[in-house]
């Protein structure tokens, strides 16, 4: 695999990956922009509008017409918060130029394509965005609103976030409330992207079986130089005094746990996720075989670190019953890493599978790409090898320094309705 | 070097191609050397899933009849042994494993970068050396009742089961995977025993591997620790379907925002080559009715009768069962239901766009193209030809032969308005029109 970065504007970065093996192209644009929650539901509106039509295929059923020409090409978009910065990521994968079955050059034109959808997007009169798109991704935006009801889990995981990061961007949903989509225009909308296209830090991922010549050229200049903004990926979240616990109930067969935890240490990125793959992020973790598989409680009890945030989660489905005694287990399984009672096969099985897991970088076109972002978010230059020596160095006093570190933040529950716990 | 029957089985238009070996033991083995990529993954699976609900072996008097979910419940089960768990000994080699439970197989499976071998030892262990007892039953009996609580709070989940018990009247596809709460308490580790020595048997199995693996070291492992095993003969056993769906719409409610539907289409039921290639002419039938370049699709969207979540859903295929779908999200399904018929019934009498037709089969050739990508996508391929009865990489070999022709044909002959399940799950107090 071959890595080069270059420049094709001031502020705008473009990072080749190449690998033989692979039987497809991906390029990604990545817009990165300090937070502006006032902004996030205006932001969310951006990528559908900009990848399901453009001035060149107005509509929707021209895009999919077009795509599907080359070759059941996609555009995907994805936006995030990462600490306090907002992510946007406009993507076009193609399959590679060598299985095209006439000879397509299907790179440079998945690569038009996305650059058209930025570049020209479909609007009235280059001030706003079109009318009729627009009324339909703000109906769209809506629909997704009332559909964050519908994963449990990720509801409950959403619904626990506004009171761990009270105060924070993190504590608001990146859609904002249906009341603020409907306030939204085409005209604000447009300016909101205008804001993003001419501020924004752009970083732009090509992953290949060859190198692309072309694309530098495509790329180059054609986004305004920029000074880089002010990017922020790595926002401490305050630890409460006392833990908050909030409860909601819904008509539900099972009830959700979300607890946070949360370290004012300096502790490295390392530890803190070795520390959470230990405690419950893989199947021979403490809370898989203690809440789980021992005390039977559960069929998922989970830990994660949230990036930049100093927060470890952890989230669990269990009957109502069973809430306060899976909720005193998991503080207790984390009590016992604190005194250090658990084996040390535990810090080696954790590190042969985080080395494992680790090394599976470099086989997805996705993969590739993530691993090099991660690199530009560290600011090092670390690649694989150098972040598991790392790991590799993390001793289990290490661990119980990192345990010890976490705070019981905040516990939200989920509850069957008329049973509140 | 030790003599086998196998073959290399090569993609039509040689991008990849693959070992086929069937062993000394009943077992069929599938590897795909991939020796650019980092990692390998491997699959142990069997025709076992939670369809096989009444079954005898050669010889047997009786057939038996056993509780809903337990070939999920053997599924868990099997991770533990008399010493130790199959997760503990993964733990020293650093693979990423799992298992899952489908309607008509088991699968388990392992992901690596490193290890490899001893990996796959620890599967082909496990999986053949069960241990269950009373205890061990009762202590899996509250962690599966969490996951079926789970899955009943997963509106999808909802949709997709209710459509079924509408759809079938007898075949067992109408029962969850996992069972339900009270029939998981009938499972005791007899039935479990009887059930695993009826189908984890050699001959009813497959081991699909592909990555960064050696197929000679491999197969010595598999010479080394596969048990002989005598082909049983197992009979199963379906109760006679109807044509006919059983009932034509369910509405339920949960707590979802936009409504969600499912409009299913039950076919006559097909097997090996006929059923893939009737697969991908629902699929593809139907795509080109109703993709997102339609003018239905535009219409409906303008209309706010859908929204982006609209599309045909993979048709769901089995021993006995056969159905493609149409789903998404809608305040007003029914009126969903009555165009998405009046094109079906105008494409039958005038055909469809045939431009429409070759393209997406283009982008359906791009797909198995993208999937050629990943080692899980290979393994899993292999496996899925297993299962199916066909071999690998004949999915790509159909997609070049069907025609529009073909096409039309199968629309005119399956796709049956008369025969289909509306599902909806909806909030409630929300009206459903």
């Amino acid at each position: 695999m071959k890595e080069f970065s270059q420049s094709v504007g001031r502020g705008v970065e473009l990072i080749s990956i190449v690998e033989p093996k692979f039987k497809t192209t991906n390029i990604s644009v990545v817009f990165l922009m300090p937070c502006q929650p006032e902004k996030f539901p205006a932001w969310s509106l951006v990528p559908n509008l900009l990848l399901n039509s453009c001035a060149k295929y107005p509509t929707i059923a021209q895009m999919s017409e077009r795509l599907q020409e080359l070759y059941g090409a996609y555009l995907d978009n994805s936006v995030s918060l990462i600490a306090d910065t907002w992510q946007m990521r406009l993507m076009v994968n193609t399959i590679g130029d060598d299985y095209a079955l006439e000879g397509e050059d299907l790179r440079k034109q998945a690569a038009s394509l996305l650059l058209e959808c930025i570049l020209h997007p479909n609007t009235e009169n280059g001030t706003a965005f079109a009318e009729s798109a627009f009324r339909t991704e703000q109906q769209e935006l809506l629909d997704v609103i009332q559909n964050e009801i519908n994963n449990k889990r990720s509801y409950a995981t959403k619904q626990a976030r506004k009171t761990i990061f009270k105060d924070e961007p993190n504590s608001v949903s990146l859609y904002g409330t249906e009341e603020d989509v409907l306030a939204l225009t085409p005209e604000f909308v447009y300016q909101a992207y205008q804001e993003i296209l001419q501020k924004a830090q752009i970083l732009i991922y090509y992953v290949g079986s060859e190198e692309a010549p072309e694309l530098p050229e495509m790329f180059r200049n054609v986004f305004a130089d920029r000074d880089v903004p002010e990017i922020c990926v790595q926002s401490p979240s305050p630890c409460k005094a006392e833990p908050a616990v909030v409860t909601e109930s819904m008509n539900v067969g099972q009830s959700q746990l979300v607890m946070a935890f949360k370290t004012q240490e300096d502790i490295s990125q390392e530890a803190l996720r070795m520390c959470s793959l230990m405690f419950g992020g893989a199947p021979f973790s403490l809370l898989f075989s203690n809440v789980r598989e021992k005390m039977s409680l559960c069929y998922y009890c989970s830990s994660v670190i949230v990036y930049g945030k100093n927060t470890m989660m952890v989230t669990s489905g269990v009957s109502q019953e069973n809430l306060e005694k899976t909720r005193d287990a998991v503080l207790e399984q984390l009590d016992s890493m604190c005194r250090g009672e658990f084996e040390d096969s535990l810090l080696e099985n954790a590190q042969r599978y985080l080395i494992n897991a680790l090394r599976l970088t470099g086989d997805t076109p996705s993969s590739c790409s993530s691993e090099a972002f991660e690199r530009f978010l560290r600011e090092d230059h670390a690649d694989v090898e150098e972040r598991i020596r790392l790991y590799q160095n993390l001793t289990k006093e290490d661990i119980i320094r990192t345990a010890k570190a976490f705070r019981l933040d905040s516990v939200y529950m989920l509850t069957q309705k008329g049973e509140e716990a | 070097m030790k003599q086998r029957n196998q073959e290399v089985i090569t993609s039509p238009k040689g991008e990849q191609s693959c070992l086929h070996v069937k062993h000394e033991t009943g077992l069929d083995i599938y590897i795909m050397e991939m020796p650019d990529y980092h990692s390998s993954y491997a699959l142990f699976g069997t025709k076992y899933g939670s369809v096989n609900t009444m079954f005898r072996l050669d010889g047997e008097a009786d057939y038996a009849q056993v509780p809903e979910g337990i070939a999920h419940f053997l599924e868990h089960k099997l991770f533990e042994n008399e010493d130790t768990g199959a997760f503990e000994q993964y733990a020293k080699t650093g693979a990423i494993a799992n298992a899952y439970t489908s309607f008509d197989r088991t699968a388990y499976l392992f992901m690596c970068s490193e290890n490899f071998n001893p990996s796959l030892e620890i599967l082909l262990n496990f999986v053949q050396h069960p241990y269950f007892t009373q205890e061990t039953v009762d202590k899996e009996q509250g962690i599966i009742a969490q996951e079926i609580r789970m899955n009943e709070d997963e509106p999808g989940w909802k949709l997709f089961f209710n459509s079924l018990k509408c759809m079938y009247q007898k075949h067992p596809v109408r029962i969850g995977i996992a069972g339900t709460v009270e029939s998981i308490q009938e499972i005791d580790a007899d039935l479990l025993y009887r059930c695993y020595h009826t189908f984890y048997n050699l001959h009813n199995m497959t081991l699909s591997i592909a990555g960064n693996v050696k197929a000679e070291e491999i197969l010595e492992i598999c010479d080394r620790l596969l048990l002989p095993s005598e082909d049983h003969k197992l009979e199963e056993v379906y109760p006679d379907e109807p044509y006919e769906v059983y009932q034509h719409e369910v509405i339920d409610t949960a707590p979802v925002g936009v409504p969600l539907f499912s409009l299913d289409f039950k076919l006559r039921p097909k097997s090996g080559e006929t059923l893939l290639r009737a697969e991908m002419l629902a699929e593809l039938t139907m795509d080109t009715l109703f993709n997102s370049s339609t003018e239905i699709y535009q219409q409906m969207l303008e209309e706010n009768l859908i929204n982006f979540g609209f599309g045909v859903d993979a048709p769901f295929t089995g021993n006995g069962y056969f159905s493609v779908g149409i789903g998404g999200e809608s305040r007003n399904p029914r009126e969903v239901r009555k165009r998405v018929f009046e094109v079906i019934r105008n494409a039958k009498d005038n055909g469809f766009d045939k431009q429409a037709f070759e393209r997406l089969r283009k982008a359906k050739y791009g797909n198995m193209i993208r999937s050629m990508n990943s080692v899980e996508s290979n393994a899993s391929m292999m496996l899925d030809c297993y299962m199916c009865g066909i071999r690998p990489f004949t999915p790509v070999s159909v997609l070049s032969e069907i025609t529009y022709e073909e096409a039309l044909q199968f629309l005119r002959d399956e796709i049956d308005t008369e025969n289909t399940v509306l599902s909806v799950v909806h909030a409630q107090g929300d009206e459903i029109l």
